[in-house]
């Protein structure tokens, strides 16, 4: 879902693009001090899997495919805030180096897999463990929620930019990303059970 | 588990990047959500290119077929961890410099 230049109004852009400054700047801000030492080399790998995971799409229904966001498996393993420089790095060198995203568009796409696919989804995780008392549900739930909600946002911002109608664009960008979401549901899982197998030290608990 | 404990951080990220190598033949040529939608609500005529990327579309431009994704999937990876890491590593110093 990344959006390509020329998809958003120039208000959109400008709102989008402001929007992900400020976010991305109290991201910065709220990182534990010196981001613990030992969060810096995960976050390099975590960055590594967002991209390969991003490259690679699995075909769903009707034609269409859909790829992996990794943004609340970011939030899990590194923290929600070092998860939202993770992403907005990746879709950075996405749009710079391979085209993927555009350039006035980064701060939508900032915006819709960074601020809403990694920190709010992990704000529904932590309330959902809260409310269930159980991790694996909350992790699949709030997995699936996160492509939802990160494509409804893509959806409302075309549709304030004049490109579609919302009653179309909503229902189908949502609908195609609910079955997108139930793959990025069990890759997060399956990666939350590896990585607490192998490094249980670096799960974010915290948040 | 010992050696778990030797591995570094590049050695995860060069991992990762060999498995997106061999994995991004498979990966599916279909549109994705947007793009599926951008056609059947013909807003893909909006869609300008405002500037050439240099491995546009996960190819490499003088390299035919598939070898050229999965190289871009290497680069991509490689350069994607490193960038974060150097990042991540520098803010960590201006973060500890601010609260000395």
């Amino acid at each position: 879902m990344h959006i390509p230049d020329g998809y958003l109004s120039v208000p959109v852009t400008a709102v989008c693009g402001l929007v992900s400054i400020c976010g991305l700047a109290l991201a910065i801000r709220r990182l534990k001090v010196g981001i613990e030492d030992a969060k810096v080399p995960t976050m390099g790998v975590i960055a590594a899997f967002v991209f390969a995971a991003q490259m690679l799409n699995f075909p769903i229904a009707f034609g269409v495919s859909g790829h992996v966001l990794g943004g609340l498996l970011a939030a899990i393993i590194v923290g929600p805030e070092a998860a939202v420089l993770v992403m907005s790095i990746v879709l950075i060198f996405q749009a710079l180096l391979f085209g993927d995203g555009g350039l006035t568009a980064l701060g939508a796409n900032v915006l819709n897999m960074a601020l809403i696919g990694s920190w709010c989804a992990f704000a529904i995780f932590k309330l959902l463990v809260w409310l269930l008392r159980n991790d694996g549900i909350a992790i699949g739930v709030a997995a699936w929620l996160s492509v939802v909600l990160s494509s409804s946002a893509c959806a409302v911002e075309l549709w304030l930019s004049g490109s579609a109608p919302l009653k179309l664009v909503l229902p189908l960008m949502a609908g195609i990303h609910a079955i997108i979401g139930i793959g990025e549901a069990l890759v997060t899982s399956a990666a939350v059970v590896f990585v607490k197998r192998i490094r249980p030290q670096i799960i974010s608990t915290g948040g | 588990m010992r050696v778990l404990e030797r591995i570094k951080w590049w050695h995860g990220a060069i991992l990762i990047g060999l498995i997106a190598a061999i994995l991004v033949p498979l990966s599916s040529d279909l549109p994705d959500g947007l793009e599926w939608m951008a056609e059947r609500l013909s807003f893909k005529e909006f869609e300008r290119q405002l500037f050439k990327a240099p491995f546009s579309d996960y190819s490499i431009p003088s390299i035919q077929g598939f070898i050229g994704t999965v190289l871009s999937a290497l680069i991509g990876v490689l350069v994607v961890s490193v960038a974060t890491y150097i990042v991540a590593r520098a803010l960590a110093k201006w973060r500890s410099k601010l609260t000395e």
